[in-house]
């Protein structure tokens, strides 16, 4: 993982994954 | 343990496997460590694939069932699926810059194929917030949702059918164009996504179903001192 590109690109496939989930478990959350 | 918290913490167990085979798999010999972008692009496009498959058969069960659960999981599907198309398109784009030289080419077929499938799929999630009623938007939205997944074996086949920029796949039935060193990170990484898709459905639909609960209380005449008045009884 040398190319910064490449950093770069696994940290907003995981980044955007991650944020989704968040927002997935604050909304089951606060619904409960 | 509830399905939601089991799947959750199994999708992470098998992403942080497949993150950890992608760092330690060897550069390509053509590519160097652009190569890499190979465990998140793929996994990304199957997720898609899989997505707009389970929100076509949802649509089905939907008109034959006519029971909300169907509806709920074609809609969960149908999201998660854009997300995951768009980020096929975003790490496609930062693939092809570096190896092909040119981030995007309209003249290219999987590209605008892709293109075109995410903003179907934008039009269906749009059509059902466009619709009040649950009935006539869980019909009409089923329609497009079945009609929508013709574009899906476009997409996957447009290599195939016109040669232009993208590739062509590089595992098929008669063999891999891929040595085994990175057939296993891809494979692992694969299979995670697919149980991370599966823990993300689970929970989108649950919070669907408690959406709906909502909409259906306050579009009740019930009113909160009348359900005080109910449990004080």
């Amino acid at each position: 993982m040398s190319e910064p590109v490449v950093v770069l690109t696994y940290v907003l496939v995981f980044g955007t994954i991650g944020a989704y989930a968040a927002w997935l478990a604050l909304r089951l959350r606060s619904r409960r | 343990m509830r399905l939601t918290t089991a799947l959750g913490l199994g999708s992470l167990a098998a992403v942080a496997a497949g993150l950890w085979l992608a760092i330690d798999s060897p550069p390509d010999a053509l590519q160097g460590e652009f190569a890499k972008l190979i465990y998140v692009h793929v996994p990304s496009s199957w997720l898609a694939f899989l997505a707009f498959g389970v929100t076509l058969v949802a649509s089905i069960g939907w008109l034959i069932r006519k029971n909300t659960w169907w509806d709920d999981v074609a809609a969960s599907s149908a999201e998660i699926g854009v997300m995951f198309t768009a980020l096929s398109l975003i790490t496609g784009m930062l693939w092809g810059n570096e190896v092909w030289g040119v981030a995007w080419d309209w003249g290219d077929a999987r590209l605008t194929s892709t293109a075109i499938m995410f903003f179907v799929y934008v039009g269906y999630l749009a059509l059902r917030r466009a619709i009040p009623d649950p009935s006539l938007r869980a019909d009409r939205s089923a329609v497009v949702g079945i009609a929508a997944f013709a574009l899906v074996p476009v997409v996957y086949f447009s290599v195939n059918l016109f040669r232009t920029l993208h590739q062509t796949q590089s595992i098929r039935p008669d063999g891999s164009a891929m040595g085994s060193e990175f057939l296993l990170p891809l494979f692992v990484n694969l299979a995670a996504f697919t149980i991370l898709y599966l823990s993300l459905l689970v929970a989108r639909r649950r919070l669907a179903e408690t959406e709906r609960d909502r909409d259906v209380a306050s579009d009740s005449d019930v009113t909160a001192p009348d359900l005080e008045r109910i449990a004080n009884e």
